[in-house]
């Protein structure tokens, strides 16, 4: 059989089976265990027990429950209370002002915690409710959210980047820290969309006069500067410990658990409830995204021990496609699979087959699985499937799917313009990482 | 299980049974990610305060991990939360979606105690030969890869039981139940 | 016929150049092309986890290292341990005990390439302390390096390959030990400046046949393997020390400076290379370590 007909089939093989409703885990199984069969024979299944034994087992994803139990600590700690009274009291007296809150809100909690549909909830839950009571536009305040919330996985600590970073074999710590800038760019894309979109359109945001009768609104600027610092010093202890190469980023997920234990008790917040809660929330968040990477791994170990990768590599040179050309359709082909299929599936698909396609163009690494974490990202905001919205409609379950898909367009393209300038200028996100390698 | 508490039949005590263990297999697994953290909150101490790094840490958080996602997997199956994507069965009738739905139970019920056995055939060659992991702490493999086997064949039971249930599919408008 | 090779190692990796691409090449050219070896890595299947594959015929060949498999057998670590002259290591016939060994996991041995003495080294980040060791740094390595990193003083930090960059970048490890050459090709000179020296140890880069495969082999293409894979072993044997200079040579062009260990340390260098090793293989597995021991003694390849 020729590559081309491995590839398609096992992809067509894969489609189905998840689009029926098999859990994704098991459909990765199914279709793994045909390709033992037809390529391998039945002496291939060790090689696929001791390939989930090798995944399972690979102490850098240890980082995955981490993060996920950090920010599940720091949810319950009493500190996003103190963050939102904080910032409340940062922004400005500006017409608009809740989506400010709400783009600021959402970089500070992305610099906190490990993923996005977390703090969809968040805030569907806690910004949400104030926002309507105040009279802000449904499809702008849903929409505000869903972007913040996009943010999350692109600024460190991130999960999407640590399974990215692990399936494409580079550097854990540069693809984490690659997304900073990169988070920051699209904060500010998001501030200047909501401003304008308020300016064209008073509508869209209730005088303030009455928002600031608020006592969160009021009091000394240091103050509430002041009561940030603890919830910075969190920030520090992962990416600060990374930087300086105190520890990797494992260890320094580990460590920002610590600080987060720390910071519960500082703010009273800290109990034998709150932590098992959260504990379970890793297990459960972690285990669904290890069980899934688990029983897939033997697809991307199938693919070059068919050759169809190599060959694939040969086809791609025969092409001689432009570099941008090739950029626009590797970026394009995960962004629409993930319009309809979850993140970690495609990764799992996509990765390996992409990896001898950067060698051939010389992208850079870091720039490119950033920018597929950016496409990642956006899979959770894109209509009709995506964890982000459904994340977001649990929480605010009276929003109808059409409200819900029309608010999330914009910010899905303010992304996408995002990309293409970190497309035009790689150095927003080959800088921090470079400078990681020059001490 | 009120009901079965008074006159349990013997399927029912062993649905029972099935229950506990899984549920037992969930809180070692959160017990895991504990180790996880306090392992490397250990580690980062003793290198950077004291210069003495551990020769374990790293070896513990990599078998810790493989233990937590295979004994967390029956009770997330239990509950239904494994990810799937219900685009499609959303958008069928939902006596098709629920005979789909079953169907596809079925299958990964089977898929699941096909690679129970081939994990447990890995974990017993291992056994037999007593062959050991390759970590800086080296234990015998077995005693670890003995998880996989377990949660998969456990899942797949799981799978039968939802299969064999006869609730209509409730479209979610979620990727999980 | 096509066979399919798994190696440990990218294609980055030093010896290639030397130990993988001529037999490949070799045994294609000798059978005039009857005999084609495709190369799959460690993309394929990760390298603590080859030597299953292998045994079961997923793959015909296995290009790897003795501690890559320990926690299945010690003996091609331990090997390691004996003296690393290639001539006398033929005429021991130490070579029929491994193959012997080595079919109870279904493989054959097929070729041997020997390194002599200083086939690793250990980079570091600082030169090395007054007393001439590693006192408290945190040393990369394998098992394979415990004896050495524990005479000098230093802590052995398992880091897989791919690791060692970054570990070295930060901190996360002060040096790392691997075989003399290879910190060109990885640019490991880019982030630890010192080259640790003397070099140390002997170094065994076995070739495994599935064992089945082999048995399928008439004796005339048997005969053509062993007979490639002695020559590919001659001509390592005789250019390794030629290859280490010219890569050392480099790596100083590159910045690199030497650090030497005390003299008191170089004095008990070989003992500590081959206690540590012995020492892990008896934990391991006793009964074949102290088989080999006993062998290599009798043939004068170990004290
Ligand atoms: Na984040
Ligand atoms: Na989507």
């Amino acid at each position: 059989m020729t590559w081309w007909l491995i590839l398609s089939s096992g992809m067509v093989f894969l489609l189905t089976m998840l689009f029926i409703g098999v859990p994704i885990f098991v459909a990765f199984l199914i279709l793994n265990v045909f390709g033992v069969l037809y390529l391998i024979g039945p002496a291939g299944f060790g090689m696929f027990a001791n390939s989930i034994y090798a995944t399972a087992t690979t102490s850098e994803l240890a980082a995955v429950p981490l993060f996920i139990l950090m920010g599940e600590l720091l949810f319950r700690s009493g500190a996003m209370e103190v963050l939102l009274n904080s910032l409340d009291r940062l922004v400005g007296q500006i017409r608009g002002r809740q989506y400010i809150l709400c783009v600021v809100l959402s970089a500070v909690v992305g610099a906190l915690s490990g993923a996005a549909m977390a703090v969809a909830g968040l805030l569907g839950r806690s910004l949400y409710p104030t926002m309507r009571k105040r009279g802000y536009d449904m499809h702008l305040s849903t929409g505000t959210i869903l972007g913040g919330a996009s943010l999350d996985p692109i600024i460190p600590p991130s999960v999407l980047a640590i399974i990215i970073a692990s399936l494409a074999k580079v550097s854990t710590g540069q693809m984490l820290i690659a997304g900073f800038l990169p988070g920051l760019l699209l904060t500010i894309l998001f501030l200047i969309y909501v401003l304008v979109r308020v300016r064209l359109n008073p509508a869209l945001a209730p005088d303030i006069s009455s928002e600031l009768l608020d006592p969160a609104t009021r009091g000394s600027v240091l103050m509430a500067l002041l009561r940030m610092v603890p919830v910075g010093l969190i920030f520090f202890l992962v990416i600060g410990l990374i930087i300086l190469g105190v520890a990797t980023p494992t260890e320094a997920a580990a460590t920002g658990v610590f600080g987060a234990v720390l910071l519960s008790w500082y703010y009273g917040g800290l109990n034998r409830r709150m932590i098992t809660e959260s504990i379970y929330s890793g297990v459960t968040v972690a285990g669904l995204l290890l069980a899934v990477m688990a029983c897939a791994t033997m697809f991307s170990q199938l693919l070059t021990f068919s050759g169809a990768i190599r060959e694939l590599g040969q086809f791609i040179i025969h092409l001689e496609l432009s570099g941008p050309l090739m950029l626009f359709i590797m970026l394009m082909v995960p962004f629409l699979l993930f319009m309809f299929l979850d993140q970690v599936s495609v990764l799992m698909v996509l990765i390996p087959i992409y990896q001898p396609i950067l060698g051939i163009y010389g992208f850079d690494p870091i720039w490119f699985w950033t920018l597929i974490l950016i496409t990642a990202t956006v899979g959770g905001i894109t209509p009709p499937f995506g964890y982000t919205l459904y994340a977001f409609k649990s929480a605010v379950p009276d929003i109808s799917a059409k409200d819900l898909f029309r608010s999330s367009w914009p910010f899905v393209w303010l992304i996408m313009f995002g990309m293409l300038i970190m497309a035009i200028f790689p150095s927003i996100i080959t800088f921090l990482p470079k400078l990681m390698i020059n001490p | 299980m009120t009901q079965a508490a008074q006159s349990p039949s013997f399927v029912q005590r062993l649905v029972a049974l099935h229950d506990t263990v899984t549920r037992a297999g969930y809180v070692l697994a959160g017990l895991c990610l504990a180790v996880i953290v306090c392992s490397f909150c250990f580690e980062v101490a003793a290198r950077y305060f004291f210069s003495s790094p551990t020769s374990w840490a790293s070896s513990m958080v990599a078998y810790m991990l493989c233990a937590m996602v295979f004994l967390a997997m029956p009770e997330l199956s239990r509950k239904r939360i494994h990810i799937y994507i219900s685009i499609v069965l959303d958008l069928m009738k939902p006596e098709h979606a629920t005979l789909v739905q079953r169907c596809t139970r079925v299958v990964a019920a089977a898929a699941c105690l096909l690679a129970a056995a081939f994990s447990f055939d890995a974990t017993w060659m291992q056994f037999n030969n007593g062959i050991a992991t390759v970590n800086e702490w080296r234990i015998q493999k077995w005693m670890l890869s003995i998880v996989i086997p377990y949660g998969l064949f456990s899942t797949s039971i799981h799978f039968l039981r939802q299969a064999a249930d006869k609730q209509l599919y409730e479209a979610s408008g979620a990727a999980e139940s | 016929q096509q066979f399919r090779l798994l190696s440990s190692w990218d294609q980055n990796y030093a010896y290639n150049p030397y130990l993988l691409d001529p037999f490949v090449k070799g045994v294609e050219e000798a059978s005039k092309g009857r005999m084609k070896i495709a190369v799959n890595g460690p993309e394929t299947v990760a390298p603590f986890e080859q030597l299953e594959p292998a045994g079961s015929g997923v793959f015909d060949f296995l290009f790897t290292a003795g501690a890559y498999h320990f926690g299945t057998t010690p003996i091609m670590t331990v090997a390691e341990a004996l003296e690393g002259d290639l001539e006398k290591v033929r005429e021991s016939g130490v070579f029929d005990l491994f193959d012997k060994h080595y079919q109870q996991f279904g493989l054959k041995l097929v070729m041997l390439p020997i390194t002599p003495e200083g086939a690793y080294h250990i980079i570091t980040r600082q030169p090395v302390t007054q007393e001439g060791d590693l006192r408290g740094r945190k040393i990369r390595g394998s098992l394979t390096y415990s004896g050495i990193v524990k005479m000098l003083g230093g802590a052995l930090t398992v880091l897989p390959a791919s690791e060692i960059y970054t570990g070295l970048e930060k901190g996360v490890v002060d040096g790392a030990g691997w075989p003399i050459i290879g910190a060109l090709e990885y640019r490991w000179y880019e982030v630890a400046k010192y080259l640790l020296r003397p070099g140390f140890g002997v170094n065994y880069e076995p070739v495994f046949m599935n064992l089945n495969s082999w048995n399928k082999l008439s004796g005339e293409d048997q005969k053509l393997l062993m007979e490639v894979a002695r020559k590919v072993e001659d001509s390592w044997f005789r250019d390794a020390p030629k290859v280490w200079e010219a890569e050392e040579k480099e790596l100083l062009a590159k910045g690199m400076q030497i650090t030497k260990m005390g003299e008191k340390q170089q004095e008990m260098l070989r003992q500590a290379w081959a206690e540590g090793l012995w020492g892990e293989g008896m934990k391991k597995n006793a009964k074949a370590t102290q088989e080999l021991l006993d062998f290599a003694r009798s043939k004068g390849l170990a004290k």
